[in-house]
């Protein structure tokens, strides 16, 4: 965001206290033209707030004050309880609302607040489907599975046989809303992201590791030798040992292969993509063209790191990953919304009433609920 | 100067109140003091009030109930909440005056996290020194234009172009990093 001299100079005096009821006027107004104003504004007001968290010792005579008040205002608490606890009523609710969204959409935050989150479940050999959310232990084939609410570990014992029978395949499958770790038999990390399924062997026999995907996720292949290969959609990845980022939703346009470090092979058809690190390989879904490009695939596979990243994504898209992210269907309406593009990003554990809140301050837009679905519009 | 982690503070002041405190009390006072000061359109009674704040954080133990990835957005709200109602209670005894001011929204506090405030000041320490000078005087220690000219033996001029070339270096520096500024979402056209 470029602002422009004059609004800087106001920005400055506001924020250092210098500035007069005028320049106050002529920046509210400048604000109120535009949310990407507004978003400027965040900006600058995070970068100058940072620098004075920054600041360092305070001046003592402060802290003197705030001593001697402490040691006698907990002799007489008792007489204060009551304003205190009104206070702290206070000042957790504006914490945990912002008050815009509350008084626009009362109904939103609280068909929120009753929806359950999903289950990560675990499909076994014979069909039987197990629920991952307390922790658990149990044996399958010789190899120990472990998991916890945050992760599931293969663990093959070194007697384990490798061999002649087809291993059992199991199938993680991590619903919308939720995000899951899976450390395979051999090593392998994967991390999966929401509206993910993931099928694999409990262990690894045989000269080829191979796991099949729907949906979005890291791997950090344990080296050693055999392949290791995974199937997303139509396309197929072989590699040794690396870390790459596969995301391969059924309902995205183009499955995508992102490589961190290491080399990896992406087939599709009779065609094979050698990728480097740094580059992406994009497959069209339908029409199977392929497109390789250089990207940050830091900021791709972000989302393994708890932040969710975008960069010039259509609205479509981004109520898209927002569903599968928090599990909340969306519907919009509004032309000049469709036309937009989105760059951006939160912290994943941010409160999707907050998520929206910023999202309809900065583009002029409305979110309500209907029919369970919620509902975008232009203001 | 290092900057100690939310977690530790309020982990600090689970095992001893006192020392968490004043961590908390070193890390934000200052920053919560010029917050305060952007309601009240006052210094003195600014401090009046943050102290008042800290000593409520303490005496009642509430600290303890916050939440830690958000404590820089707890603190502030508290303040702001603080400010609205000594105006009220000032208002009682005044004409109402009306400081409307402008908002800071509430979002750039949730972009304040220990990562971020490390970088800033890493480069504020980085600008050539009378920049440097100044962006610490008015930014870091809430000083007015006045003071900081005075101490620097330059004009109140001098003082608004430095200040503007430090905000316009750190901005570029973070620039690259728009992207990692959380939280925030850019609509713009498709062309």
């Amino acid at each position: 965001m470029n602002i422009p001299e004059d609004i800087l100079d106001i920005m400055l005096d506001t924020l250092s206290g210098a500035a007069g009821e005028e320049e106050h006027r002529r920046l509210r107004e400048w604000l109120d033209a535009s949310g990407s104003h507004r978003a400027g504004w965040q900006e600058l007001c995070a970068l100058w707030y940072s620098g004075s968290v920054g600041a360092g010792e305070a001046p003592g005579k402060a802290w003197e004050y705030i001593l001697a008040r402490h040691a006698r205002g907990v002799r007489r608490r008792w007489i204060l309880r009551g304003s205190v606890v009104a206070s702290v009523a206070l000042l957790l609710a504006t914490f945990l609302l912002p008050r815009d969204v509350a008084e626009r959409s009362p109904d939103l935050s609280s068909w929120l607040g009753k929806r359950v989150p999903g289950r990560v479940e675990l499909v076994l050999a014979d069909g039987s489907r197990v629920a991952l959310d307390r922790p658990a232990e149990r044996w399958e084939e010789s190899v120990r599975v472990a998991n916890d609410s945050a992760g599931v570990r293969y663990l093959a014992s070194d007697e384990a046989e490798t061999g002649e029978r087809s291993p059992a395949l199991h199938t993680l499958i991590v619903p919308r809303g939720g995000e899951y770790r899976a450390t395979l038999s051999d090593g392998t990390v994967v991390e999966l992201n929401s509206g993910t399924t993931l099928r694999f062997p409990a262990r690894f026999g045989g000269e080829t590791r191979e796991a099949w995907l729907s949906g979005e996720a890291y791997f950090r292949v344990n080296g050693g030798g055999k392949p290791f290969t995974v199937h997303a959609n139509r396309v197929t990845v072989t590699v040794t040992g690396t870390g790459f980022n596969v995301a391969a939703y059924p309902d995205d346009r183009a499955t995508g292969v992102a490589l961190a470090t290491g080399s990896v092979e992406v087939r599709v058809g009779d065609r094979v993509e050698r990728l480097s690190p740094g580059y992406r390989v994009e497959v069209d879904n339908e029409t199977l063209e392929t497109r390789v490009e250089k990207v940050d695939v830091a900021a791709i596979a972000a989302w393994k790191d708890g932040v969710l990243r975008f960069d010039d994504i259509p609205l479509e898209e981004l109520m898209r990953r927002l569903e599968r992210w928090y599990d909340v269907p969306f519907d919009f309406r509004g032309e000049r919304l469709e036309r937009s593009l989105f760059s951006g990003g939160f912290r994943r554990y941010e409160p999707l009433e907050r998520v929206l809140h910023v999202l309809g301050e900065v583009n002029d837009a409305v979110f309500r609920v209907e029919n369970d679905t919620i509902v975008i519009s232009n203001k | 100067m290092t900057i100690i982690p939310d977690q530790e503070i309020l982990s600090r002041f689970d095992e001893n109140p006192r020392d968490g405190m004043k961590l908390l009390f070193d890390k934000y006072y200052t920053s919560l003091v010029g917050y305060a000061g952007k309601f009240l359109g006052d210094r003195s009674r600014a401090e009046d009030v943050v102290q008042e704040f800290y000593i409520r954080l303490w005496n009642d133990g509430y600290l303890k109930r916050a939440p830690v990835r958000f404590l820089p957005s707890y603190l502030y709200a508290g303040v702001r909440n603080a400010c609205c109602s000594a105006r009220s209670r000032r208002d009682l005894l005044r004409a109402p005056v009306d400081i409307a001011g402008v908002e800071i929204p509430v979002e750039a506090f949730i972009e304040i996290t220990d990562e971020r405030v490390e970088r800033v000041t890493v480069e504020i320490g980085r600008l050539p020194e009378r920049t440097r000078l100044v962006v610490q005087g008015v930014m870091l220690r809430g000083q007015s234009y006045k003071e900081v000219a005075a101490e620097l033996s330059i004009s109140v001029n001098t003082v608004k172009f430095l200040l503007k070339e430090g905000v316009r270096r750190l901005r570029e520096k973070f620039r690259g990093g728009a992207r990692e500024i959380l939280f925030l979402f850019f609509g713009k056209k498709r062309g």
